[in-house]
């Protein structure tokens, strides 16, 4: 009898243990297959692939200055950081964690827009328009990251080269080995991308911390300028010149491009704030008595020298190499003084910037059709025009558009890729040319399984 | 209602009433003899049963006691068969003891129930109070350490409150079980992360362990389930072996008084020996001349614009008349005092038996402003209600306060800057502000020691209760039903406060940090257990439900900007700059079932099968199904045993399976979660996972042999064990094309094999002088059979390089990195093995260079007693492991300084380093001094050092009073702790792993962690 009823007990237990005893809920997240189903859902998820842009690794802060790491505007500090010191020697090694991490955010961000992309046509009380503008918005970033990571890590200077980068346009397994697309398919991959982006944008918007017409045409515009399709990235180019409402500023208000937020002159420009931070102060600044050691990109005496002569030219005003402001452990190199704020720490990327849809076009066109768009500048900047018997070839022309483009864009991110791109790898930076690109990581070869190439050199 | 109040009342007369009144009192003499040599026996404690009462035998075996006529006295010696004799009204008894056997009749706590010894057919370990209590440790683990085979508890670093890696037979991370709570064990606070000096996290820092929260002093017996025979009744969480915890509880008779306090002092035990200024200046100087000899000869190293003026011109601040020459490691340690005071009740009667304890823990750290103070309050009440009916309640209750150090175990931390500071710093400057370390030489620093110690200021208090209360029904005297809910309930706060002093906070005005954290466990578990007995069969059925659900929640917020009159909470701040907020939680529903067989006490079976469903898997693959079955064979029990030299003789068998679940919540969906742009909310992908995840599981096959030799007088065992570990749940590197650089997934197989043995002796026994020896060793081979992607790189920090390397056919915690060659003594260069032959010298030339955890580790432990007085010294070693030193990249720079440019040098010298190559042709340790190009690797063979040691782990020495004016007992001792360390390594301690104790994988690594403290406590011990 006794027996019994223990047994009765026992399975009233097991009665209360239902099934939904196991069943817990994460009250942070939402599992990938229900995040989109509506059109709030939607808008959310486009922020937030706005918001990976963001990461650290990527147009947080490393994206742009590791460029600049690598190339002749900078040098690095940090403590013994081994990763850190090869990008300032320009040795990168496969197994270099900070390349690892710069090549995973930046598909982080396109992994976003798959899920949002794969999601959006089922979106319920999405509008068709607005649907439309998500997905050009969504694809723009999408292309712009496939860019970036082909401006890193394949040979974005030769279309008919094979080392291209891994295109990544659906949802993704996690068992799913990568292949490398040629350098032609990638562009050809971006290029379309952008092109569809075009066509649905809408064309009213000109908000600048959001992907609008002039920043998918200013994309176009620096596609075609790396791809040497020069037609077309005149072209774009144009169309951001004719059609936007953005101007240059004045010499004197050059400053204010980096001090006030969304100044005229930017075509793309990622807000953060002091919730959400990025780290371009950290690891430019970081705050006034910083030692070497503590920074991660100092502006190099090379790019002082540079400044020395250019008179008159205002931008030298945002680079500071005074010993009495700096520490002893940083001279003879510099600090960029681009992104101040030690409090806030919310200074912006400034991924497209108008100064260089002009410097594109300049470059498009050549040197007689091109020298206004650089003269432009150049006024703009405190400094004289030149004649046209100042860049009497075309060699000289292209020099004098990328010296241009350092003195405008130093601690923005061009520099590396101008230097690869024009082949100046080996003559600027004396090293070996392989190294205009990096390495893929260590860790995506040994994922692999033999099916990722390596690039030549490393 | 009066009914209620009234036997509210006796409850609580109960509790508080010692036992009764004495009647008249006899006195009671006679003499102890040795049953075989009928010797006459001295020192044999005589006690009465149920009091603590008691006397010893003289010289000559005899004793004189006064007790009732109704007593029962209990005869007591080391190595002898205990012997308990009624009174019964005589005033003479005299006693015969024979051998012992005593070991085998002792009862060992299992999962779910107790067994005899005996009876055991798995690989189980059990330790009592009696060795390890008053050692001044404040984790159980650490009271544990090099006690048992088979378990190697490493200190990962001297931090008070620290956690303790414990490892299993391989296995890290065993399942915390007290009083049938399953514990949460984590660290959970989160200050322990080594931060850089943007405020993000590069890594692990020191943990602080949960396990700490348990009064070692409170803890009767501490069983270790060590193979899959024993674990498996744990199932989905016996992976990695279970460390079951029983705490004490009330006993029927007078209720003993027990006060305990010991109080010492704690020093550094090993400390890094530096340069002083002249040393240092010397050194650098001679770096500056080497590199211009070599500039001078051949410039090609030094890059196109290297201006050689550097090399000669005179350094700023690098003055010997104006050095201050501080020894930094003196000005951040200190000699600490430690304490602790304990006060115990424990008694009852024959229907209710209650242990009460309160205990108050007070430890300094040896790094000035550091300490670890707790407070334990245990209440463990079993009351027979009925004959039938038995009901109980156990209520721990933990208070904790943690001073912390910042960036405790990594760079930036106090340690780490003290280890690289110039002597030339002083650290005050003269008028008392602290001295500016930007206006000295050693770039290497992040901020003045001293000033991160007392200006950064951390706190982790910590509340923690577990209780449970218990009913237990007996239908018949052989079917027993147990019911028992239970909770453990943690809540944890961390504050931190950054003054504006600090440079991690100058540029924002003081920073403040504070976080919650809150773990609610509830557990309710029903077991039923039935026995009988026919003839010469023995018959155990154990049947069981247990649920367990845990939520936790964590929330943090900063704010910066801070006024300067010592207003540090947040609502002081100018600014809000972040807050965040969380919950996750899990749930556990098990069946469990355990059969034991018994055939006259010769042959033994057990067979036990777990059935875990876990909430942190999907619906088709929740449930994890752990069968074991071992059996055990007593030959002595056989006839044709000839007992003359092993008298006991047991052989053990078992085989089955564990699992594992302890990854995060939720990691088999992939999620997104909040991630907003320009003031609006939205989401993006937080993870990527594996909708397949599932149970690690680990088979294990264990083969014991238990012997005594003697009737005791030589005991022990002897095992030997495989385990598989598969489908490792591991964050598996995948495709980064993902956005994520890994995946928890099962993929994976590592196997563990060894053997372990261990032998009690008691050496000599019975007269005035006694020596008891216990010593175990164990051998544990550790190799990974396959993964789903071979070579992966591991880093202990995110900024560092690749530190470890998981490879198929190597151990977990595998150090990669440059193969030192050596000094050239032609040039003093440091060479390296170029591996892949391209003439170059750099990471790609990475191979396997050692391993981090150990292959043979053990403990000896030597008890003497002399009549009152007793001495035991105890002994820990630990070989065939290396512990990478990347602090040496600081602390043996050679005069290197082009990482903080060279008009400043990089970071003061180790003192050895003055052994270094000089001139062509002299062989030495250390190289070339070079000021402009690093004349060493830092992933490299070079600091990688050899991590075997022998450690003087503990000596107590102790004199006991038998009887001393209303104390029965009173015992004095002095206590040493870490008395003495034999090894060549050249950091404070070989035992050491920088980044935290929660990981194998990256173990092994020291970066400026805490160092260890030698201590040396007076205790007493007094008994009413």
């Amino acid at each position: 009898m006794k027996i019994k009823s223990t047994i009765a007990l026992f399975t009233v237990i097991l009665g209360l243990s239902s099934c939904n005893f196991l069943d817990q809920v994460s009250p942070n997240d939402i599992s990938t297959s229900d995040a989109i189903k509506t059109a709030a859902d939607a808008e959310a998820a486009l922020l937030g692939v706005y918001n990976t842009l963001q990461q650290g690794a990527y147009y947080g802060g490393q994206f742009p200055l590791m460029g600049e790491g690598l190339s002749d505007n900078a040098t690095t500090g940090g403590y013994s950081y081994l990763s850190l010191d090869q990008i300032g020697n320009k040795q990168v090694t496969p197994a270099n964690a900070l390349v690892q991490d710069l090549y995973i955010s930046m598909y982080r961000t396109i992994v976003n827009c798959n899920h949002l992309l794969q999601a959006l046509p089922e979106v319920t009380g999405l509008e068709d328009q607005r649907r439309q503008e998500i997905d050009a918005q969504t694809r723009a970033i999408r292309a712009m990251a496939h860019f970036d990571i082909l401006r890193y890590f394949g040979e974005h200077w030769d279309t008919g080269s094979a080392y291209g980068i891994p295109v990544i346009a659906e949802v993704q397994g996690i068992s799913d080995i990568p292949v490398r697309a040629t350098v032609g398919e990638t562009y050809t991959f971006i290029v379309d991308e952008l092109k569809t982006a075009l066509a649905g944008i809408n064309p009213d918007d000109d908000r600048v911390q959001y992907v609008n017409i002039h920043t998918i045409n200013g994309l176009l515009a620096r596609v075609y300028l790396y791809k040497k399709d020069y037609a077309n990235a005149v072209l774009h180019a144009n169309s951001v010149i004719s059609n936007s409402p953005y101007s240059l500023l004045d010499a004197t208000l050059y400053g204010d491009i980096f001090s006030t937020r969304r100044s005229s002159e930017s075509v793309f420009e990622l807000a953060f704030n002091k919730q959400n931070r990025s780290d371009f102060n950290g690891l430019t600044y970081s705050r006034d008595d910083a030692l070497r050691t503590e920074l991660f990109y100092l502006a190099s005496a090379d790019l002082n020298n540079f400044f020395q002569s250019r008179p008159g030219d205002v931008r030298a005003a945002l680079l500071d190499y005074d010993v009495s402001r700096n520490d002893v452990t940083i001279v003879p190199d510099g600090r960029t003084q681009k992104y101040r704020g030690e409090e806030s720490r919310d200074n912006p990327a400034y991924i497209l910037r108008l100064a260089e849809i002009y410097l594109i076009r300049a470059e498009a066109l050549g040197r007689t059709e091109g020298l206004d768009d650089l003269n432009l500048i150049r006024t703009s900047r405190g400094l004289q025009s030149l004649a046209a018997g100042d860049v009497p070839t075309d060699a000289s022309f292209l020099d004098a558009v990328l010296d241009e483009r350092r003195a405008e864009f130093n601690f923005e991110g061009h520099r590396y890729f101008d230097l690869a791109r024009t082949g100046r790898i080996g003559s600027v930076l004396n090293v070996e040319e392989f190294r205009g690109i990096l390495p893929i990581p260590s860790n995506e070869i040994a994922t692999g399984q033999g099916r990722m190439a390596q690039n030549p050199g490393y | 209602m009066a009914r209620k109040q009234y036997s509210v009342l006796v409850w609580l007369l109960l509790l508080i009433l010692p036992a009764g009144i004495r009647a008249q009192e006899l006195s009671i003499s006679g003499t102890v003899r040795d049953a075989g040599s009928k010797e006459t026996l001295p020192g044999v404690t005589v006690t009465i049963k149920g009091s603590s009462r008691g006397t010893t035998t003289d010289t000559d075996g005899r004793y004189t006691i006064k007790a009732q006529g109704s007593d029962v006295l209990v005869f007591q010696v080391v190595g002898l068969e205990k012997q308990e004799l009624p009174v019964e009204n005589r005033t003479r008894i005299d006693v015969l003891l024979g051998e012992s056997t005593s070991l085998l009749s002792d009862v060992v706590v299992v999962g779910y129930g107790v067994q005899k010894k005996s009876q055991i057919t798995g690989a189980i370990a059990s330790i009592s109070n009696k060795d390890f209590k008053d050692q001044p440790v404040s984790n159980l683990a650490g009271s544990i350490q090099g006690r048992v085979s088979g378990l190697n508890v490493t200190t990962p670093s001297g931090t008070p409150g620290a956690g303790l890696l414990v490892n299993v037979r391989g296995n890290l991370n065993p399942l915390y079980v007290v009083d049938g709570i399953p514990m949460l064990s984590e660290s959970n606070s989160s200050l322990s992360t080594a931060f850089n000096l943007q405020g993000e996290s590069v890594g692990s820092g020191q943990t602080l362990s949960s396990v700490s929260d348990i009064n070692p002093n409170d803890i009767e017996s501490i069983e270790i389930l060590k193979d899959a025979s024993a674990a498996a009744i744990y199932g989905a969480r016996a992976a990695n072996g279970v460390i079951l915890i029983t705490t004490k509880r009330g006993k029927e008779g007078k209720t003993e008084v027990n006060f305990n306090a010991y109080t010492g002092i704690q020093q550094a035990a090993r400390k890094i020996k530096f340069m002083d200024s002249g040393q240092f200046l010397d050194l650098i100087e001679e770096a500056r001349r080497n590199d211009l000899a070599i500039y001078n000869s051949d410039n090609s190293a030094f890059g196109e614009d290297f201006d050689p003026s550097v090399l000669t011109e005179p350094l700023d601040n690098f003055n010997l008349d104006e050095s201050a020459n501080t020894v930094w490691l003196d000005e951040v340690t200190r000699t600490a005092p430690i304490s602790n005071y304990e006060l115990s009740m424990r008694g009852g009667d024959a229907r209710t038996r209650f242990f009460t304890a309160m205990s108050y823990f007070d430890q300094t750290g040896v790094v000035i402003e550091n300490y670890y103070k707790r407070l334990n309050l245990r209440v463990n009440l079993d009351h027979q209600v009925t004959e039938k009916f038995t009901a109980g309640l156990n209520l721990s209750n933990t208070y904790s306060r943690n001073r912390r150090s910042f960036n405790d175990d990594t760079y930036t931390g106090v340690i780490t800057n003290a280890i690289g500071a110039s002597p030339f710093m002083p650290v005050y400057e003269s008028d008392g502000v602290y001295s500016a370390f930007e206006n000295y030489q050693a770039s290497w620093l992040s901020d003045n020691p001293v000033k991160s110690a007392k200006e950064i200021r951390a706190f982790t208090n910590n509340y923690r209760v577990l209780a449970t209360a218990y009913g237990e029904y007996a239908f018949r005297p052989n079917l027993r039903f147990r019911s028992s809910f239970s909770t453990d309930a943690a809540f944890l706060f961390d504050n931190q406060f950054k003054s504006a002093l600090t440079a991690d906070a100058v540029a924002v005005g003081g920073e403040a940090y504070e976080a919650g954290f809150r773990a609610i466990t509830w557990l309710n578990e029903n077991t039923l257990t039935y026995t009988k007995t026919s003839g010469k069969s023995n018959l155990t059925i154990l049947g069981g439900i247990t649920e367990q659900r845990t939520q936790l929640e964590r929330n943090s917020i900063t704010g910066q900007g801070f006024p300067p009159s010592g207003l540090e909470k947040i609502s002081s701040a100018a600014n809000i700059v972040g807050a965040t907020s969380s919950g996750t939680s899990f749930s556990l529903l098990s069946f469990l079932s355990r059969v034991n067989y018994a055939y006259n006490d010769r042959y033994l079976f057990t067979a036990t099968m777990r059935a875990d469903g876990s909430s942190r898997f999907s619906k088709d693959n929740r449930f994890g199904y752990f069968p074991s079955a071992s059996a055990a064979w007593r030959i002595s029990g056989e006839e044709f045993f000839n007992r003359n030299f092993f008298t006991d003789l047991k052989m053990r068998v078992s085989y089955g399976i564990t699992g594992d679940q302890e990854i995060g919540d939720f990691e088999n969906v992939s999620f997104y979660s909040a991630a907003n742009y320009d003031n609006q909310a939205g989401i993006a992908i937080r993870n990527i996972a594996d909708p397949g995840l599932s149970w690690q599981s680990n088979r294990m096959l264990n083969v014991g042999l238990d012997y005594e030799i003697k009737g005791g007088r030589f005991n022990g065992s002897l095992e030997f064990f495989q385990s598989s570990k598969t489908r490792l749940l591991s964050r598996d590197a995948i495709p980064g094309t993902t956005g994520f650089a890994t995946v928890t997934r099962n993929s994976g197989e590592v196997q563990n094999t060894g053997v372990e043995g261990n032998l009690t002796a008691y050496l000599r026994r019975g007269g005035d002088f006694n020596w008891t020896m216990n010593v175990n060793g164990t051998y544990v081979r550790n190799e990974i059979k396959s993964l789903s992607s071979d070579e992966i790189y591991l880093n202990a920090f995110s900024d560092l390089e690749a530190s470890h390397i998981l490879k198929v056919g190597e151990p977990i915690g595998s150090f990669v990195g440059l193969k030192y060659t050596g000094i050239d003594p032609q040039t003093g260069d440091a060479t390296y093995e170029d591996t892949n032959g391209d003439g170059i010298v750099d990471y790609d030339d990475a191979q396997i260079i050692g391993r981090a955890l150990p292959t043979f580790f053990g403990g000896l432990t030597n008890k003497f007693s002399y009549k009152n007085w007793d001495l035991s010294i105890f002994t820990r070693f630990n070989a065939g492991n290396q512990v990478y030193n990347l602090m040496r990249a600081t602390s043996d720079n050679l005069g290197y300084s082009n990482e903080g440019g060279l008009s400043s040098v990089y970071a003061n010298n180790r003192a050895d380093l003055v052994n270094r190559w000089r001139k062509p042709g002299d062989v030495a340790e250390y190289g070339r001094a070079s000021f402009v190009n690093p004349n060493f690797f830092i992933n490299s063979s070079q600091f990688l050092e050899n991590g075997s040691f022998i450690r003087i782990q503990n000596v107590n020495l102790s004199y006991t009073f038998p009887e001393i004016g209303k104390f029965s007992n009173m015992t004095v001792y002095l206590e040493g702790q870490n008395l003495w360390l034999f090894s060549q390594y050249k950091g404070f301690d070989p035992e050491v792993s920088s980044n935290g104790a929660s990981t194998d994988r990256t173990a092994g690594i020291d970066y400026g962690a805490y160092p260890q403290a030698r201590t040396i406590t007076f205790g007493i011990n007094l008994k009413l």
